[in-house]
C-alpha cells in the first residue's frame, strides 16, 4: 500500500521527531507499523516489545506484537501479547477477535499432534487484524469525513496520546479532551507523502469543527428528534442484520467505501463477512443508545453486548453516521474504553 | 467470558467424562498408601476433568500443559489441550471437537479417555481383592491381573499370602478385543500365564518400546481345549506415542514404557503368575477368604485320602471330566489301583501352594505346588499342577501334570 519511497521519507520525519522526543508513542508506533509493511518483522517487533514495556497501559502495540508473533508462528507469544491487550482493554474488540483466531490456530497444533496429521500445509494460515492507529486512548469520535489533510490530523492523534500516557490507569473513554493544544515538533510532513500513514494512523476531522467534541450540539428539537429518530433505527437495523447474519444488510449500513484498520474497503467486507459467516450463532444487544445529530452527520453511542458461542465481548462503541441520499450510513466505527 | 466458555464445555459432551473424575475418586485414590507408583498421568487427567467441572478452564489447560511437559507424546492430551483452546472461540461439541480429523482415531482417543477415567474412578478398594488370586506361595512377591474390559493391568503385592494392591496401569488389547482361540485373529488370551522371559529394548525394533515379557500362552488348558497361536507379549509403545489405542495390538499387551519399566521390578520370571480376564471380579477380604479356605479343606482332604491308601476314597476327588496330559479318568485309575497295591505307606507334603482361579465361564481354578512324595519302595519332589473346579458342592480335579 504505501510506496517504498513514502515509507523511506516518513521514517525520516519519524526518525527527527524520535530524535527529540524518543518516548513519543505515536512515533514509536508509527514506526512500528512501517517496518511491519515493509517486511521487517523483527525490528517492527522490537518496536511494539519495547512500546508494551513503556506503555503497558496501551492494548494497540500488544495487538500489533500478537499480530508479528502469529506471524511468524510464534502463537504461544502472540497469545500471552493479547491477552495483555485484553487485560488492558478488557472490551477490546479486534484483539478480542485476533485472541480468537491464535486459540483456533493453537487447538489446530495440538489436535495436530493428538491425531498425528500434518495439517500445517493445508491449514489456512490465520490472518489476524493488525492494529493501525491508537485510539484506545483517544475518546474523541472522529467526526465525519475521509481523507484527512495530514497535520492536523497528527497533531490530533498525539494530542490526546500524550495526555494518556501521563494518566496511567487507562482512562474511560470520556474524558473531556483538551483542545488540540499545537503539539511542538510535528513532522509537519509536505502534503503528498505522509498521506497514507496519516490517513490510517489517525482518521481525523477535516472540514468539520476540529475539536468534534462529545456534547455537541443544540439541535432544534423537531428535527433532530426526527432524525435522531431515523439514526436510531438505523443503527438498530444494523445490530438486528449483524444478529441475525445477513451479511449484506449489515454492510450495507456502512458507506460504501466505509474502511477500517487501515484495511481496503474490499479488504474489510472480505473480513467481515468471513466473521460473520463463520459464527455459529450471534447476539447483538444495544443499550443506552444516544444519538447526536448535526446537520448530515450524526454520532451514535452506545453499550454493545456481543456474544458469538462462548465469545463474549462487552464494549462501549461509537458510530459516526453520514446521511446519504436520505438514508444514515455508518461512516466510522469505534469500539473500546 | 471465562464462565461463557466453560459453561459451554460443560453442557458439551465432556459431561459424559467430567462425571468419571467426581469426588469419588479422592477416596479411591486414599486407598494407595503403601503404592509405590510414581506421577500418574491417569490421575491428572482425572484433575484436569475435575477443573474442568468447576469452570476452570485455564487451570485445566494449565494442568494439560503439565502433562504434556511430563509426557510429551500423550496424544490424548494434546486433544484436551486443542479442545481447552478452542472453548474460547467455539462451543465444544465432543472430546476432540477438531473438525475434519480422521474419525476412528479420535474415536480411538475418546475410548483412552473414558477408560482411563473410569479405571482411575473405579480403582479398587483396600478391602476388595480379585477373585482370582486365592493364594498366593511365600516366594512369590507379586501377580498381575489384567482386566482387558478396564483396558487396566492391576499388580499385587504378596503380604503374608494376602494380595495388597500396589499399582495400575492402562494397557492396549487386541484389535478385537479378548478371547484368543486360533492363530492371527488377534485377539488377547483368556487365562492365567506366567511370564517366561524377558526381551530388553537393546534386542527389539522401536515399536515394542522398552522391552518385552512374553508369556506361557498356549498353556496346558489352552492346549487341552485345541486354542492356537504364539508370541503373546507384554511390551512397551514406540517412541514417538506415550500410549496406543485401547484396542490395537495383535494380542499383545501394550503398556506405557514407563509403566512397563515398573512393571520390570515387579516380575519374577516363571512364578509372577499374570492372569488375563475380560472382567475382574472383585471379592471382599471375607468372601474371598472364605472361598480360599473352602479349597485348601478340599486339598487337604486329597492329601490325606492318598496317605491312607484307600484308592477309592483318593479317586472320588477326580472329576468324571479328568484327564492327564495322556490319561483318562479310565487309565489313571487303573494305574493308581495298581501302584496303590504295592504301597505299605505313603507320606505326601506339599509347599508353596499356589492358587488361581481361572478366569472365564470354567469356575476352575490352578492349583500349583511342590509336592514331596515318600513310601516304602519311592520317593520324588515335583513341582505339580492340578485344575480344580466345583461339580455340585464339592470341589473335584479336572487335570493333573508334573510341570
Amino acid at each position: 500500500m504505501i510506496k517504498a519511497g513514502q515509507n523511506d521519507q516518513a521514517m525520516q520525519r519519524i526518525d527527527a521527531v524520535l530524535a527529540q522526543k524518543p518516548r513519543d508513542a505515536q512515533m514509536r508506533f508509527f514506526k512500528g507499523l512501517i517496518l511491519t509493511e515493509e517486511g521487517k518483522s523483527n525490528d517492527a517487533i522490537q518496536v511494539f516489545l519495547h512500546l508494551t514495556e513503556d506503555y503497558p497501559e496501551l492494548p494497540e502495540p500488544y495487538n500489533n506484537l500478537a499480530v508479528l508473533y502469529a506471524s511468524q508462528g510464534e502463537y504461544e507469544k502472540a497469545r500471552a501479547a493479547l491477552e495483555m491487550a485484553i487485560r488492558t482493554h478488557p472490551s477490546y474488540a479486534t484483539a478480542h477477535e485476533n485472541l480468537g483466531d491464535v486459540y483456533a490456530k493453537l487447538a489446530s497444533q495440538a489436535y495436530d499432534k493428538a491425531l498425528q496429521l500434518d495439517s500445517n500445509n493445508t491449514a489456512a494460515q490465520s490472518k489476524l487484524a493488525l492494529i493501525k492507529e491508537l485510539i484506545s486512548v483517544n475518546g474523541k469520535p472522529g467526526s465525519s469525513s475521509t481523507t484527512a489533510p495530514a497535520p492536523v490530523a497528527q497533531s490530533n492523534a498525539k494530542q490526546p496520546l500524550v495526555a494518556m500516557a501521563r494518566s496511567t490507569p487507562p482512562v474511560a473513554a470520556p474524558v473531556p479532551v483538551p483542545a488540540p493544544v499545537p503539539v511542538k515538533a510535528p513532522p509537519a510532513p509536505p502534503p503528498p507523502a505522509p498521506a497514507p500513514v496519516v490517513a490510517q494512523a489517525a482518521p481525523a476531522p477535516v472540514a468539520a469543527p476540529t475539536p468534534a467534541p462529545v456534547p455537541v450540539p443544540a439541535p432544534a428539537p423537531a428535527a433532530a428528534s426526527a432524525d435522531q429518530q431515523a439514526v436510531a433505527a438505523a443503527v438498530n437495523a444494523w445490530a438486528a442484520a449483524w444478529a441475525s447474519k445477513d451479511v449484506d444488510a449489515y454492510l450495507a449500513a456502512y458507506a460504501p467505501d466505509f474502511t477500517a484498520n487501515g484495511q481496503t474497503h474490499d479488504q474489510w467486507v472480505a473480513e467481515r463477512r468471513a466473521r460473520i459467516e463463520g459464527k455459529s450463532a450471534i447476539s447483538v444487544k444495544i443499550e443506552g443508545l444516544e444519538t447526536t445529530v448535526n446537520g448530515d452527520h450524526a454520532t451514535a453511542r452506545f453499550h454493545q453486548d456481543y456474544k458469538a458461542g462462548p465469545l463474549v465481548a462487552n464494549s462501549r462503541k461509537t458510530l459516526t453516521l453520514d446521511k446519504v441520499d436520505g438514508k444514515w450510513l455508518i461512516r466510522q466505527e469505534r469500539s473500546g474504553a | 467470558m471465562k464462565s461463557a466458555v466453560s459453561g459451554a464445555i460443560r453442557r458439551a459432551l465432556w459431561a459424559a467424562a467430567f462425571l468419571l473424575a467426581q469426588p469419588g475418586v479422592v477416596d479411591a485414590a486414599g486407598h494407595r498408601g503403601s503404592a509405590i507408583s510414581v506421577v500418574e498421568p491417569d490421575a491428572q487427567l482425572s484433575s484436569i476433568f475435575a477443573a474442568i467441572d468447576r469452570d476452570q478452564v485455564d487451570e485445566a489447560l494449565q494442568l494439560t500443559d503439565q502433562l504434556i511437559a511430563q509426557q510429551p507424546n500423550f496424544r490424548l492430551a494434546y486433544l484436551i489441550r486443542g479442545d481447552l483452546l478452542l472453548a474460547h472461540t467455539a462451543a465444544l461439541t465432543n472430546i476432540g471437537s477438531v473438525s475434519g480429523g480422521p474419525p476412528e482415531r479420535l474415536q480411538e482417543l475418546r475410548e483412552e479417555a473414558i477408560l482411563r477415567l473410569k479405571a482411575y474412578r473405579d480403582r479398587p478398594a483396600a478391602n476388595m481383592v480379585p477373585r482370582y488370586l486365592l493364594e498366593l506361595p511365600p516366594d512369590q512377591k507379586t501377580a498381575v491381573v489384567i482386566d482387558t474390559r478396564r483396558s487396566r493391568l492391576y499388580v499385587y503385592q504378596n503380604v503374608n499370602g494376602r494380595p495388597h494392591f500396589l499399582a495400575d496401569y492402562y494397557i492396549t488389547q487386541g484389535k478385537f478385543g479378548a478371547d484368543k482361540a486360533k492363530e492371527g485373529d488377534q485377539r488377547t488370551p483368556v487365562g492365567v500365564y506366567h511370564v517366561t522371559s524377558v526381551l530388553p529394548k537393546s534386542e527389539l525394533p522401536d515399536f515394542y518400546g522398552a522391552g518385552a515379557l512374553p508369556i506361557n500362552y498356549p498353556n496346558e488348558w489352552d492346549r487341552l481345549n485345541g486354542r492356537t497361536g504364539h508370541g503373546i507379549w507384554l511390551h512397551g509403545t514406540p517412541s514417538d506415542t506415550y500410549a496406543r489405542a485401547p484396542k490395537a495390538s495383535d494380542g499383545c499387551v501394550v503398556l506405557s514404557n514407563h509403566d512397563l519399566r515398573a512393571l520390570f521390578h515387579s516380575i519374577q520370571i516363571g512364578v509372577t503368575p499374570v492372569i488375563i480376564s475380560d472382567d475382574i471380579e472383585w471379592l471382599k477380604f471375607d468372601d474371598w477368604n472364605a472361598e480360599r479356605a473352602s479349597l485348601q479343606h478340599a486339598m487337604e482332604a486329597w492329601r490325606t485320602d492318598w496317605e491312607s491308601r484307600d484308592v477309592g476314597l483318593y479317586l472320588s476327588h477326580y472329576s468324571k471330566r479328568f484327564s492327564s496330559d495322556t490319561e483318562a479318568l479310565k487309565q489313571w485309575s487303573d494305574r493308581k489301583r495298581q501302584v496303590n497295591a504295592a504301597k505299605e505307606w505313603i507320606k505326601i507334603d506339599v509347599r508353596n501352594v499356589s492358587m488361581l482361579r481361572y478366569p472365564g465361564n470354567d469356575d476352575m481354578v490352578v492349583v500349583t505346588f511342590e509336592q514331596s512324595y515318600r513310601s516304602n519302595n519311592m520317593s520324588n519332589t515335583v513341582k505339580k499342577t492340578q485344575y480344580w473346579a466345583h461339580e455340585g458342592k464339592s470341589w473335584k480335579i479336572l487335570y493333573e501334570g508334573v510341570v
